[in-house]
């Protein structure tokens, strides 16, 4: 049909340089007319190919040989000039075609290689992003354990449990990082379906900043939630992931002891989970950099780059939204709606 | 008591959370700073015996904060860095680093590098011993003799220099760049080729099994290390 189409366009192309030169030749005559059939053939060759070229080639001098060379109105040819000049055309079209075709595979090769290049970047960017944070954690259990280890040093009972605690805590960090890997790539391939479940987020919210005690350090935590607040169906393991990924973002890019602030609340079609910083905020151009895996904003705080894009990704699964803006008193607002 | 104090540089709370702990325990006195910029006002507040400083810091890098410190303190610093950070390690160590120990490291493995740094500390940059001895090998830095199990050693000028500025350092690794300049003056710090030539030259003459050195051990990717005893 396409290919149809393209003919059809080569040809029309041709009959409207024929009308127009017709009406030139009612003005004077032209000897150097028969160069206007390159308009329409070499536009067939760069746009639509080689067979459409060919055809308006050979259309151009069929019907230059009907209307214009004596005798008119037949396709007989008697100068070897006219000969010539067809021949030409046709030749025209052929090498046209052939050039337009070699530029369009070459710019297609160039995509190509530009993706191929992209995810490549993307990859590096993996690799680097999951052997740092992998080893931060690991650094620390190492440096605990062969303490813990030396046979010749006692440990107080209260330096060991801070020990013990701190490996807990390490082991913890690289579970929710090794979540945060499986996710992304289950994105990736789109395998990651929400089983829905109505579910009481206030009871979830709650439960993640209980696990999450030990990163939040003393931080003054402001959870408000609006009462009577509907279940909203949802996959646990999921929300879950997202509320993790926000309240360690958020921890992540503001000072220590800072407060962070949680507003759950619903209208008629959605529920909403603001979490709110009090750090530094995050300037406009910035912003939708942040939900792209492995972009860290200007900081060069540790963490993949994963969580926001991972919490983003789940969010628009349940065919809800993350969006990020400026917290009217300062800091960062980052929402999360998921729809009733 | 007066118990040696610590400065631990090093923006991941565990970490310092760890080395906290575990150096108390191992009868250190320890101060923490966060930040580079922290690092150094604490520096200056109040001098610590030794600095172990993290080379990844999200404000001031470690080998900037190294550079800052070298010029007006001989403190003993030890790097922390992330395996796979081997150039911003020797550019820690050329600016001025005592060592490093690499993430993820056991404590006995940085309470030793602590003690060899501490104890040149104590004794003041490059004045050290009159005579080395590592195993039966003895190197006379005032009479620029080496001996080996009682016999004089013959060594060319270019290894006898490598061996003194080894010496002078025992204990403590030196990067290439600080063995070629030390030898061949500034301007030759890339010609690794030879300096491997002449530490095989000078292993065959110390070691006694050249294949397996001893005495003076590889730090890959970084320099040489003269066994301490």
């Amino acid at each position: 049909m396409r290919h149809f189409v393209t003919y059809a366009l080569a040809l029309a192309a041709v009959a409207i340089t024929v009308g127009v030169i017709g009406f030139l030749r009612s003005y004077a005559e032209l000897p150097t007319a028969v160069l206007l059939y390159l308009v329409p053939i070499i536009l067939a060759a760069t746009r639509w190919g080689r067979g459409p070229a060919v055809v308006a080639a050979v259309a151009s001098a069929v019907a230059h040989d009907f209307f214009f060379i004596p005798p008119v109105g037949t396709l007989t040819i008697t100068s070897p000039d006219e000969a010539v000049g067809l021949a030409l055309l046709l030749f025209t079209a052929l090498v046209t075609a052939q050039l337009a075709e070699a530029a369009r595979h070459a710019a297609e090769r160039e995509r190509e290689a530009a993706v191929a290049r992209r995810s490549d970047d993307l990859k590096t960017a993996l690799l680097r992003a999951v052997t740092h944070d992998l080893r931060t954690p690991l650094a620390s259990i190492k440096a605990n354990v062969s303490g813990l280890r030396q046979a010749d040093v006692a440990y107080s009972d209260e330096d060991r449990a801070e020990l013990l605690a701190a490996i807990d805590d390490e082991a913890d960090r690289l579970d929710r990082l090794v979540a945060n890997l499986l996710d992304a790539s289950r994105l990736e391939a789109g395998v990651l379906v929400p089983h829905k479940q109505p579910q009481d987020l206030a009871e979830l919210v709650r439960a993640v900043l209980v696990r999450l005690r030990p990163l939040l350090a003393g931080r003054e935590v402001q959870l408000t939630i609006a009462e009577d607040l509907p279940l909203v169906s949802c996959d646990y393991a999921q929300v879950e992931q997202i509320v993790t990924n926000l309240v360690e973002n958020a921890t992540r890019h503001t000072p220590e002891g800072t407060p962070i602030e949680m507003r759950l609340t619903a209208d008629t079609e959605v529920a909403r989970l603001e979490v709110i910083d009090h750090g530094a905020g995050i300037p406009v151009i910035e912003r939708e950099r942040l939900f792209r895996p492995f972009e860290r904003g200007q900081t060069r705080v540790p963490g993949s780059g994963l969580g926001l894009s991972i919490a983003r990704g789940l969010a628009e699964a349940h065919g809800g939204r993350l969006e990020v803006d400026d917290n009217p008193t300062g800091g960062t607002r980052f929402c999360l709606t998921l729809p009733l | 008591m007066n118990l040696p104090r610590v400065l631990v540089v090093d923006d991941e709370q565990q970490m310092r959370r760890s080395l906290r702990v575990t150096l108390r325990t191992n009868g250190y006195d320890v101060d923490e700073a966060a930040t580079g910029e922290a690092g150094l006002d604490a520096v200056a507040v109040r001098p610590p015996e030794l600095i172990i400083l993290d080379l990844g810091l999200p404000d001031v890098d470690g080998v900037e904060v190294t550079r800052r410190l070298r010029e007006w303190t001989r403190l003993p610093i030890i790097v922390l860095s992330a395996m796979g950070d081997d150039e911003a390690k020797v550019r820690a160590l050329d600016a001025g680093a005592d060592d490093y120990v690499t993430k993820p490291f056991s404590v006995p493995e940085l309470l030793a590098r602590m003690r060899v740094a501490l104890r040149r500390g104590a004794r003041g940059e490059q004045t050290g011993d009159r005579v080395v001895r590592i195993e039966d090998v003895e190197i006379d830095l005032a009479r620029r003799v080496v001996t080996r199990a009682g016999l004089e050693v013959h060594l060319t000028p270019t290894e006898y220099g490598l061996v003194r500025f080894l010496a002078q350092n025992a204990g403590r690794v030196v990067t290439h760049g600080q063995l070629l300049r030390s030898v061949l003056g500034n301007g030759y710090e890339d010609a690794i080729g030879s300096l491997r030539v002449y530490i095989a030259s000078l292993r065959k003459k110390l070691e006694a099994d050249p294949s397996e050195p001893r005495l003076i051990v590889t730090e890959p990717g970084v320099g040489y290390r003269l066994k301490a005893d």
